[in-house]
């Protein structure tokens, strides 16, 4: 049984212009102790799907529609629990680590106390214990000169470091999902690098599972077992990190490798681009969302919305135009 | 390609006024204050002795009898406005020689539209400290003159200190401010330690202190509150240019080629504009409340010109015996400057960055 | 090609400012000593991580910061010292792309304001016909012609990216700084917006200084590639040479720092210690040596070292100079 099973799941904002679907219907896995990571350019609505697993999305904006089972002692449906509920889950069984480390962190608690009060909300064991516990989690993610460090300020701290502490709050009460959004984006490369690092190595000490979301498919390759890529609000392809990169088949991650200057380009130094741009949430086009900027969009495309059907072994994309192996 | 519909292209103004529309108190205040400006301006066709238009049958010396219409009402409103309003009233009909209504007016001969009070403000009667009637809607003062025409005409003082005063703080202000947030360094320096002094005066008592020197007409009034009030909207403005000075437009401008006052003025002045804006508004209201207090003093708008102050006082003074003229100058005060702040507030949120138009 | 632009030993240091009386403290030395050149219609690409540098390199050399020492060429004529004034003509020259498509545009102004202020300011062409020069420019850029009376916020990411470049282009530029021009923008878009910049570099002759930190495009998009870390350059070459022949070890430890987009690549990675120092107290000698994995105790924390040319391929590094056997006799 995964850890987390997350069927349907539907977000909805009610903004003044209108009625936006961030999140469409979106069901994917995640197992014990594997990476898998959500995969999607800006406003594709993988940040508002993590968000909704916490409880964490506010007005306009709610959930309106799925399930998110967590497997455990007793198996729970987050989606349904009460704000107090919640809040047992959240840094204890669940954690959640953020884009940028200056606003999560508090700047004027110093990282020792911020850890410290993360342990003490879940744990009751006493002060002296959960510092002892704070310095050791400190080590572990590699903070050099932990005991001092314990006393400094955010501020006082670099970037990469602030990330290690926020990692280490987020650790220290040993929960069984981390979830990252966009932990690295804001990093510099050879800080990234460290970072990632990091994570999977406390993932593989401690059987860990990461929901890692991200745009950036060089990460995705470092560190993800399964990926899912999603398209405004809807998933268009869900598969084992080495099948998608070795085979993209739905048209818009083959756009999106095609892109990237590594890997795609032609012979005379053009990059293969996807025409357009995203679509705009409120007026999105009928059918398939992506059909305006598809090769391969056919009539019908316009029509219908395709679903998640899997075409090869594990490997499913969202698109009525390809054939495979029909497998089940 | 993104598109937004068929509507035409939306400005920041035009967006913010359409934002502004959906606040019902927002658009209450708004034409609370629209018909407080009407009226302000209307003064000469809402309470006057003389009529809006009439036409009367006139004997001039020598004998020539003219059987004319005449606009005394209308003529007088219109000569409010500088230069043109003068320039108007010279050519006919406007331009017909005034003459003493009342003395040439017979009843069943001529025929006259009145305004809806039919006196002047500046008119002494035998009806003294009259309460509220049907012929004095709010009675009369001690001089035997109309309240409610006085308080007509109050308004006028009301808007123009409001409006004259804080634009030339806006000026004065939004110039200041700008030059010293963009330029920094000395100019900076100079500026804002001009504006530090400023700000450790209590305005209202430098104001007293100012008019101790100058005669307390209206237009003294206007400049010393224009004077003391435009440090608010300096630093308001100094600080926004400070911010958007690092912004990546402003370097872009630079990069063209772009001069400095051409900077100030086209990139940062209209992007600082909105939260002066705000501050101006409520300026107005906090400047009413000056020109109020000041004549409540004694040391506002002098006798006999009205003003709601000066009414106010009056009333107070008879409270006990005669309290009618109290009521209706606090009322005005009272929600005309609340209906400033009003709009000041709903003008603050409206502007607000977090919740403008969607981009990209 | 001719020599457009050259740089030499260019510094930029901003003053930190303490106590009551605003006195100096120390210095951030940006850009401390950094030199090159670039041809007509040659592409550098100039990388590096947070504080290297970089972006106030491309700001001094078109003269939006004042250099603090060293001095900037254009076509051979100093304009280190020129005031404004005297810049003011060059600016058709020398245009620059900003990375924040949302605070580059002033959300005051119509697009067609925005992209014809350069004609206004310099007074080009009739004022009746500008608008038609600016309609022919957003072709250019691949917008649509009657835009101009929008406002930005009505336009995503990537279009209003294209807007900036309209805004430049619009001038007639010999030579743009693309300042992180790309980095805020989706990976689909990213690629539109570089295929445009290598479109209208084929049209108009256009040279760049492609300011990134993305390695992949710099690599795709530049002709040389200079490694910049905490205001010095460490490492210039030409583009193919520099990522399969990379010398200076940092430049090495940063490719092999950049995640590939390949789960079957199982390579040895460097990764550094420590984190990137702050450029107000660079290390003594050689600024690398704290996270150098080559790092030699006596030598490369005492003297800084000299950046040596070895067949158009420039580093500044002891170890390896040493080990390529690099004489005394040479020199950069």
């Amino acid at each position: 049984m995964a850890l987390l099973s997350i069927r349907n799941l539907s977000v909805e904002f009610h903004t003044e212009e209108g009625i936006v679907r961030a999140v469409d219907e979106v069901s994917f896995d995640i197992p014990r102790g594997k990476t898998v990571c959500l995969v999607g350019e800006s406003g594709c609505g993988k940040s508002v799907s993590a968000y909704s697993l916490l409880g964490l999305v506010s007005p306009p904006g709610r959930v309106v529609g799925g399930e998110a089972i967590l497997d455990g002692a007793t198996k729970q449906d987050l989606l349904q629990l009460s704000e107090k509920e919640l809040r047992s889950i959240r840094g204890n069984r669940i954690s959640m680590i953020f884009q940028e480390p200056m606003t999560s962190l508090n700047p004027v608690f110093t990282i020792g106390d911020q850890i410290i009060e993360a342990i003490l909300s879940h744990q009751d064991i006493d002060k002296g214990a959960a510092r002892e516990k704070a310095i050791s989690m400190l080590k572990r993610v590699k903070i050099p000169a932990a005991e001092q460090r314990v006393n400094e300020y955010p501020h006082q701290l670099s970037g990469g470091m602030r990330q290690r502490a926020l990692i280490a709050m987020a650790l220290v009460t040993e929960p069984d999902l981390l979830i990252a959004d966009e932990p690295t984006t804001a990093l510099d490369v050879t800080i990234q690098a460290q970072i990632l690092e990091l994570l999977k190595e406390l993932q593989t000490d401690s059987g860990l599972s990461v929901l890692f979301i991200t745009h950036d498919l060089g990460v995705v390759a470092e560190i993800a077992d399964e990926v899912v890529v999603m398209y405004a609000s809807r998933i268009v392809e869900k598969a084992p990190a080495r099948e998608l990169f070795a085979s993209p088949l739905h048209p818009y991650t083959r756009g999106l490798f095609n892109s990237l200057p590594s890997l795609g380009g032609n012979a005379d130094g053009r990059l293969q681009t996807i025409e357009g741009s995203v679509p705009d949430p409120l007026s999105f086009p009928t059918g398939c969302k992506f059909w305006p900027r598809c090769e391969l969009a056919v009539d019908g495309c316009r029509r219908a919305e395709p679903l998640l059907r899997t075409l090869a072994t594990d490997h499913l994309a969202a698109c009525d135009v390809l054939e495979g192996d029909g497998d089940g | 390609m993104t598109e937004t519909g068929n509507e035409k292209s939306t400005g920041f103004w035009r967006t913010a006024w359409k934002r502004y529309r959906r606040s019902r108190i927002g658009m209450l205040a708004f034409f609370f204050l629209i018909a407080l400006a009407a009226v302000a301006f209307f003064a000469p066709m809402l309470a006057n002795d003389k009529p809006i238009v009439c036409r009367i049958e006139y004997t001039q010396p020598g004998d020539k009898t003219t059987n004319e219409l005449y606009f005394p009402g209308i003529k007088e409103t219109l000569r409010q406005i500088p230069v043109a309003g003068h320039l108007f009233t010279a050519v006919p009909p406007f331009s017909r020689m005034d003459f003493k209504f009342k003395k040439h007016f017979k009843p069943g001969r001529d025929w006259a539209i009145m305004p809806p009070v039919g006196f002047s403000p500046l008119e002494t009667s035998q009806d003294r400290l009259q309460g509220y009637s049907g012929k004095h809607w709010l009675g009369t003062d001690e001089l035997g003159r109309d309240v409610m025409a006085r308080m007509i005409y109050g308004t006028q003082v009301s808007m123009r200190v409001g409006f004259i005063s804080m634009g030339i703080a806006a000026l004065i202000g939004l110039c200041l401010g700008a030059i010293a947030g963009f330029f920094g360094g000395w100019v900076d320096m100079i500026i804002s330690r001009v504006i530090e002094i400023f700000m450790c005066f209590p305005v209202f008592f430098l104001i007293l202190a100012v008019l101790a020197w100058f005669p307390p007409r209206i237009e003294n009034i206007m400049i010393i509150i224009g004077l003391t009030r435009w440090v608010g909207i300096a630093r308001l403005t100094r600080g926004e240019v400070l911010r958007l000075r690092e912004l990546e437009y402003t370097a872009a401008a630079r990069a063209l080629g772009a001069g400095p006052f051409r900077i100030i003025f086209r990139h940062l002045l209209p992007n600082a504009l909105a939260p002066a804006l705000v501050s101006i508004t409520f300026g107005i209201a906090g400047a009413i409340l000056v020109e109020s207090g000041l004549s409540w003093l004694g040391f506002g708008v002098q006798a006999p010109n009205p003003s709601w102050g000066n009414i106010l006082r009056d009333g107070y003074g008879l409270m006990a015996t005669t309290p009618h003229m109290i009521p209706p100058a606090c009322a005005a005060i009272f929600f005309a400057v609340l209906c400033f702040n009003l709009v000041g507030d709903t003008l603050r949120d409206v502007i607000d960055p977090r919740t403008k138009g969607r981009g990209g | 090609m001719a020599e457009l632009i050259r740089v030499e030993n260019l510094k930029k240091y901003f003053p930190v400012r303490k106590g009551l009386l605003r006195r100096v403290t120390a210095q951030v030395k940006a850009v401390d000593g950094v030199s090159f050149s670039i041809d007509e219609k040659e592409t550098i690409g100039l990388v590096g991580e947070s504080g290297c540098g970089k972006t106030t390199v491309g700001r001094t050399i078109l003269k939006l910061l004042a250099p603090t020492d060293g001095w900037i060429e254009y076509r051979e004529e100093d304009i280190t010292h020129l005031d404004k004034g005297q810049m003011r003509p060059l600016r058709r020259k020398l245009q620059i792309i900003f990375q924040d498509p949302y605070a580059s545009l002033n959300p005051r102004m119509t697009v067609g304001k925005i992209i014809r202020e350069g004609l206004d300011i310099h007074r080009i062409g009739e004022k009746k016909k500008r608008d038609g020069v600016v309609a022919e420019v957003l072709e250019k850029v691949g917008l649509p012609r009657n835009i101009l009376d929008r406002y930005p916020h009505e336009f995503s990411g990537g279009q209003r990216q294209r807007v900036g470049i309209a805004r430049a282009l619009v001038l007639n530029p010999e030579f743009i700084v693309c300042d992180e021009a790309i980095s805020a923008l989706d990976v689909s878009i990213q690629a539109q917006i570089i295929n445009l910049l290598a479109d209208l570099k084929e049209e108009f002759g256009i040279a760049y200084l492609f300011i990134a930190h993305d390695l992949s495009v710099v690599e795709h998009i530049s002709d040389r590639v200079a490694v910049m870390y905490l205001g010095k350059i460490v490492e210039l070459a030409k583009t193919s040479e520099l990522f399969s022949n990379p010398l200076h070890p940092y430049t090495r430890a940063l490719l092999s720092s950049v995640p590939k987009p390949d789960p079957t690549i199982e390579h040895e990675r460097i990764v550094l210690q420590g984190d990137v120092p702050s450029p107000i107290a660079p290390p003594e000698g050689c600024s690398f040596h704290p996270r150098c994995p080559l790092a030699v105790g006596g030598l490369c924390d005492t003297v800084e070292p000299r950046t040596v040319d070895s067949d158009g391929h420039q580093f500044a590094c002891h170890v390896v100079e040493e080990e390529l056997g690099i004489g005394r006799e040479d020199s950069a």
